[in-house]
């Protein structure tokens, strides 16, 4: 399987060219990487071990279309005409995702106030959580003036690169 | 102390009195005779009275002169505090790191006041040390609160140049690596890293390393690079709570490492390692050898605090990410953060 650094380097790659597409095949993965459609989905042939296994993951931050959102998100029928409002929506829509491996946490420590909740107004600058990997704090920002909607991971949780953390609505 | 103030930059104002002082004795350890008070006046466009304060507030910090009536003042003796001068003086040539110091006496947290300046564009130069003589709330993970009295090396390391944010977290480890190099030079101690990056002695904690980090995209605008070190305090005298599980350089060993030879061995260690991380070279690999050598995690039973939930198993590697291996029997879990629990 490839790791997550593999995936950026091909990410990078693939911005850097004209190529569109590229698809990957081994033994026990398949990989694609598209660029009018910024996805990437791994598909593990047999039991695979991690969470890069769920497909769901997306590794791109901008332009992510709906299949891309987690799969609560997603589940239901989805008919043409919510795809449409989705679509629409996700103008105003912002995605915060993981810049790094590591833990989430919504607090500076167990018992100080959370950063954000939903609901919460936030600017550019504001912090909305910490990602920890061997006591390397790292505090990330809204990047952009609006309202949290959602939270999508929990507090203590393990998360990804490219794992998306918060929905923004930008105002 | 009449060698010549090396040919480094020099320090750059942060706060204008601090640097006037630094300022002074750079140029009192440069001369190779007794300053006047009046040249001393004019080459600071400060007053004479103002020249006395400062001459006092450095006696007052354990500095000595020798004054002669209408001859000035010479440095006798320099004490053994992190200042940006006396600092300078000792540091290796290639070393760019703890060119610029920011002292204080004390402060709450060396961590809080880089990160402060850092947030508010002070034009703080990369490398930096920001230090302390004591800190009334230095903290560890999850602001746990860290004891920090006189006599230890409380301090922050200012990184401004980027690094990529996948390899930040290697930042913390190699850190480890340097300072256990520099307490093993000055101190004899065998040292021993509990992951991913305490230092302990005889199984007791000696020190930690907690790094901030502010991101743009993919790399870090900046990461600051907190180390407290129990040097010259008495371990006896730690909060009851701690004394079962930390110790110090002076209650082991009996003796008192000199902070600013230590700090320079310890920059000269750290240096090339940080710019190695900061290009995006193998960083913390090329010690990982020496950080598994050291360490007392690897091979042991360990319990180990995800935050959500807790796993035991044995630690069975450490790969050249600084991700610890833990076999519970069942399955390998990766660990990148948490707490390990003996």
């Amino acid at each position: 399987m490839l790791k997550i650094g593999e995936i950026r380097e091909l990410i990078r790659l693939l911005d850097e060219t004209s190529i569109n597409e590229l698809a990957i095949e081994t033994e026990d993965m398949k990989f694609r990487l598209k660029k009018s459609d910024p996805q990437v989905v791994m598909v593990p042939q047999q039991g695979t071990y991690g969470p890069l296994a769920n497909p769901s993951i997306p590794v791109v931050d901008s332009g992510m279309s709906q299949s891309t959102l987690p799969q609560k998100e997603n589940r239901g029928d989805s008919t043409p005409s919510d795809s449409a409002s989705m679509t629409q929506a996700d103008d105003s829509l912002h995605i915060i995702v993981a810049p790094m491996v590591g833990t989430f946490y919504r607090a500076p420590s167990p018992d100080a106030p959370v950063y954000v909740n939903p609901g919460s107004k936030v600017s550019e600058k504001s912090v909305v959580c910490i990602i920890e990997a061997m006591k390397l704090m790292n505090e990330i920002e809204a990047e952009v003036q609006g309202e949290v909607i959602e939270i999508l991971a929990e507090n203590g949780q393990l998360v990804e690169y490219g794992q998306p953390l918060f929905r923004i609505r930008r105002s | 102390m009449q060698q010549s103030a090396s040919k480094r930059p020099t320090h750059t104002p942060v706060t204008s009195e601090n640097s006037i002082r630094d300022s002074i004795v750079e140029y009192l350890l440069g001369a190779d005779q007794s300053v006047s008070g009046e040249l001393l006046s004019h080459e600071f466009g400060i007053t004479r009275a103002a020249v006395w304060k400062h001459i006092h507030a450095l006696e007052e910090m354990g500095f000595q002169f020798h004054r002669r009536h209408g001859v000035g003042y010479r440095i006798e003796r320099t004490p053994d505090l992190l200042l940006g001068p006396l600092l300078r003086q000792r540091l290796h040539p290639s070393v760019r790191l703890g060119e610029h110091v920011i002292w204080k006496k004390e402060t709450t947290s060396t961590n809080d006041d880089a990160v402060a300046l850092l947030n508010a564009k002070m034009g703080i130069p990369d490398g930096t040390i920001v230090t302390a003589l004591s800190q009334s709330g230095g903290r560890g993970r999850h602001g746990r609160r860290w004891s920090s009295p006189e006599g230890g090396l409380w301090q922050s390391i200012v990184i401004t140049k980027p690094v990529p944010l996948q390899r930040a977290s290697s930042l913390t480890l190699v850190t480890s690596v340097a300072v256990r190099r520099a307490l093993e030079k000055h101190t004899q101690l065998p040292i021993s890293i509990k992951w991913p990056n305490d230092l302990l002695c005889g199984g007791k904690k000696l020190g930690g390393i907690l790094a901030e980090v502010k991101a743009q995209g993919e790399t870090t605008s900046y990461a600051v690079i907190g180390i407290g070190l129990n040097t010259n305090v008495d371990a006896s005298e730690f909060p009851k709570e701690i004394q079962a599980t930390s110790t110090s350089v002076w209650s082991e060993s009996g003796r008192r490492i000199s902070h600013l030879d230590f700090e320079a061995d310890l920059l000269k260690e750290l240096d090339p390692m940080i710019s190695h991380v900061a290009v995006g070279g193998a960083g913390f690999s090329l010690v990982s050898d020496e950080w598994r050598q050291a360490s007392a995690t690897l091979g042991q039973l360990v319990r180990v605090s995800l935050g959500d939930r807790i796993i035991e198993g044995r630690a069975v590697e450490l790969d050249d990410d600084g991700t610890l291996h833990v076999d519970t029997g069942q399955e390998v879990i990766k660990v990148l953060s948490g707490d390990v629990l003996f």
